[in-house]
């Protein structure tokens, strides 16, 4: 117990001046009389005549007294050592290996429970922090440890990868807002990773609280399907991957149409992996293939793929195609190409839209492929934090592409759009985007692909192909898609992040002196209710 | 302020002198001296020298003897009105200095509407009392309203003392009316004493104010003396008050057993009725006023 303002401590002498007030001017009321002779000697009457005397300690006096000590105390805020207030940051991974069950229900419902012991052990005067480690660094909500709590119930794991850099980036830029605070970090993951790059010293120590351990998982990595030369027959070419570390028997179920189309049991090596080949009908559409058996994570037990089969798709071109687009689309075999003008108020149907340098109000039904869209429009700008570069090379739509030369694209846009999730992009902005843009599945492009000459490179048709695919694919393109890379669930090494020397926060202290108030308000309130009864 | 209205219901009183007046004649009261006038007191054979019309020729011719007829003189009253100006007379909701005033005005001009030679004495702690007179005629009348009208209360007074020292003027005896609350610790007996020897006819307006006889107190208080400023403590309850009330009552019998042992008139009034009341039924009561 100390005194925070000890200074304060001198008004303990108001306990003394009131006794001494007392005894100056007593607590009776005077009277005057005429004759005092006729007074004196009566029954309880006083015989003494001082003019002072000591005051007798009554409890209208002792409460005074005491009430008047208890302030004087509250002034000179007394205070207990405690520790001084913590900035908790929870980084909480939501890549989608978090989904696995090896942990019951699933490693992310784990972190969660975690997390929120984590809360348990913060006081009112704490402050927690939530970032939600998906595809994106999200900051979910800051505040009190309650408001965290609420905010922990809302996130969810997501289909994509964790970007544990930025959180942890985040993270540390939070903790800096409160260098009054103690501030940690703890990472709730399940450390299924690829090594991270380095990271600068964290303005708190990193505290990983790892989750999960198993590895049981299969997963159909790829499929991809394609046409014979003849073009009267086509063939589906499926990745099985075993990321256990001993062989399984796997069942495999590759459906045309909906329609059972094979069913085999796949041998896989320990972390090993095969290939098929399955012949498909010339007319199938749309293939999907699934594992039957039971591993830890369902995420990547079942692939879609579109086939250039079947009747061709149409796809509408809307804006100022280049006739390198168009030579792009004509490569696609499935693909009918549809031209129309902006201005054209009878638009035929299409099964993508592209739209090339417009961006209208009115947005086509369908899905929708925007090539360097005008960057000025409202639908594209960026919100939230955090820098837009990133590559996700499993994505679909970076699927056998030549990275190298995407990267020198110069996107027109700087921020990332809240409909969207960044596949490529510089940290000048994103360059491929994927999401939901009003309800449409829609891929951007934000760049101009004749200024750095990339329409004549091999990667810009290989792009716009994967990009069709894409939103053709139903299960693919309504939302964000399942990152190949974290079908391997196994734990990696935990690794260990530098914070920088500690701040010095200076001990924290538990201030007392709202109590004291509230017994100065407790003893004036019991002083007048004596005063009042004894009139 | 004195209402002086009222004054002219009193027009008809006089005062009940029990000594004789002996302040000289040109008054309206009975003399032990013999003088020519129409109040007849009795008969005397005739002595040679006598006024020959002082004859009562109706007796001659009854008794065949000639008497001649007594008259009494009349004189006027030496009257001296003292005031009690001590500190306590100020005390109480209704002022008991200013009722007293109101009286001694009253009285004042029933003395100068008699004739009679009127002095007003205010009694004053540690000076000479202020003094007026005396006053004779009714034309001093407003001077004397303006003299007790300016009467402040301050201090104490030892009536002891002060009734011992009034003049008497011309060894001629005189009516003293005392006006005062009689609050002195000492009492007032040996004052009374010494009127008493010199024959004096002594009047005490007893002045009293209704919250002297029933003071309202409660719980502890400290009392305060307003002549001394003497304090005392006090746990008032009931029973203390109850005492006090009997003790005031012993006390106010005190004071006029004081007076009626030595042939004075006493009158106690309260210093909340009205002036009129007072003169012409108290006081006439009391035999001080007819």
């Amino acid at each position: 117990m100390t005194f925070l303002a000890p200074l304060a401590l001198a008004a303990l002498l108001v306990g003394p001046a009131i006794y001494l007030v007392h005894v100056l001017h007593g607590s009776r009321k005077k009277v005057r009389v005429p004759a005092l002779f006729l007074w004196a000697n009566l029954p309880r009457a006083s015989s003494g005549r001082r003019r002072r005397r000591w005051p007798p300690l009554t409890l209208l006096l002792a409460l005074q007294i005491l009430a008047g000590t208890l302030a004087a105390l509250a002034l000179a805020r007394p205070a207990i050592s405690s520790d001084p207030p913590r900035h908790l940051v929870l980084v909480l991974d939501a890549s989608a290996s978090m989904q696995a069950t090896d942990v019951a229900p699933t490693r992310f419902e784990a972190a969660r429970k975690a997390a929120g012991q984590r809360l348990s052990s913060l006081s009112p005067n704490d402050r927690a922090t939530l970032i939600r480690a998906g595809s994106e660094a999200t900051l979910v909500t800051s505040g009190s440890p309650e408001a965290v709590r609420a905010g922990l119930a809302t996130v969810q794991a997501g289909p994509g990868g964790a970007a544990t850099r930025e959180a942890l980036a985040l993270a540390s830029s939070q903790v800096a807002t409160t260098p009054e605070r103690r501030g940690q970090i703890v990472l709730l993951t399940d450390a299924a990773w690829t090594p991270l790059q380095p990271l600068g010293a964290l303005e708190a120590p990193v505290e990983v609280v790892p989750l999960g351990g198993g590895a049981e998982n299969q997963a159909v990595s790829s499929l991809q399907i394609r046409m014979d030369p003849s073009g009267r027959a086509q063939t589906a070419f499926v990745e099985i991957s075993n990321i256990a570390d001993h062989a399984v028997r796997v069942p495999v179920r590759v459906t045309a149409d909906d329609a059972p189309l094979d069913q085999r049991d796949v041998d896989l090596a320990a972390r090993g992996l095969t290939w098929l080949s399955v012949p498909l009908p010339l007319e199938a559409h749309t293939v999907a293939v699934r594992l039957a058996g039971r591993d830890a994570l369902s995420l990547d037990d079942a692939i879609v793929g579109v086939a250039p089969g079947g009747p061709p798709r149409d796809v509408l071109l809307i804006g100022r195609p280049t006739a390198s687009l168009r030579r792009a689309f004509e490569s696609i075999p499935f693909v009918r190409l549809l031209v129309a003008d902006l201005a054209s108020g009878d638009r035929p149907h299409a099964d993508v839209t592209v739209l090339d340098g417009v961006l209208p109000a009115q947005l086509p039904p369908g899905p929708l492929l925007l090539v360097d869209p005008p960057a000025f429009s409202a639908r594209l700008l960026g919100v939230g934090v955090g820098s837009a570069a990133r590559v996700r090379a499993a994505h679909p739509l970076l699927q056998g592409l030549d990275l190298v030369g995407l990267r020198n694209e110069s996107p027109s846009v700087t921020g990332v759009p809240g409909w969207a999730n960044v596949v490529l992009g510089t940290v000048q902005g994103p360059l491929v985007l994927a999401g939901r843009l009003e309800g449409h599945p829609t891929v951007a492009l934000t760049f101009d692909p004749t200024l750095s000459g990339l329409e004549k490179s091999l990667a810009y048709p290989l792009l716009i192909s994967n990009a069709t695919r894409y939103l053709l694919a139903p299960a693919e393109a309504p939302g964000e898609a399942f990152d190949g890379n974290e079908s391997d669930i196994r734990p990696r090494a935990v690794q260990s992040f530098a914070a920088s020397a500690q701040r010095p926060v200076a001990d924290g202290w538990l201030e007392r002196w709202p109590w004291l108030l509230g017994g100065v308000l407790a003893l004036l309130t019991v002083e007048w209710v004596v005063f009042a009864r004894r009139g | 302020m004195i209402a002086t209205d009222t004054f002219g219901r009193f027009e008809r009183l006089s005062f009940v002198s029990r000594r004789t007046a002996l302040a000289g004649l040109g008054g309206e009261h009975r003399s032990r001296r013999r003088a020519p006038s129409t109040d007849f007191t009795d008969y005397r054979p005739y002595q040679p020298g006598d006024d020959f019309r002082r004859v009562d020729w109706n007796v001659y011719g009854r008794l065949g003897t000639l008497q001649v007829k007594l008259t009494e003189a009349r004189e006027r009253l030496d009257l001296v009105l003292v005031l009690d100006c001590s500190a306590s007379m100020a005390w109480g909701q209704h002022d008991k200095l200013a009722f007293g005033a109101g009286v001694a005005a009253a009285l004042g001009f029933i003395g100068l509407a008699r004739s009679d030679e009127v002095r007003l004495i205010c009694l004053r702690e540690g000076q000479q009392p202020r003094v007026l007179g005396p006053l004779r005629g009714r034309a001093r009348v407003p001077e004397l309203v303006r003299f007790v009208s300016n009467a402040s209360a301050s201090g104490r007074v030892d009536l002891n003392q002060a009734l011992a020292e009034i003049e008497q003027a011309d060894g001629a005896q005189r009516m003293v009316v005392l006006i005062s609350d009689l609050l002195a610790p000492n009492g007032m007996a040996e004052g009374l004493d010494a009127l008493l020897k010199q024959r004096t006819d002594a009047v005490v307006v007893h002045v009293f104010s209704p919250e002297e006889a029933n003071p309202r107190l409660a719980g502890e208080v400290e009392l305060i003396d307003v002549e001394t400023a003497d304090s005392l403590e006090l746990g008032a309850s009931l029973a203390t008050l109850e005492a006090y009330r009997a003790r005031y009552a012993r006390w106010l019998a005190e004071q006029e057993a004081a007076c009626n042992t030595r042939g004075f008139r006493y009158a106690r009034v309260a210093s909340n009725r009205p002036l009129g009341s007072v003169v012409l039924d108290d006081l006439r009561q009391a035999q001080v006023l007819r």
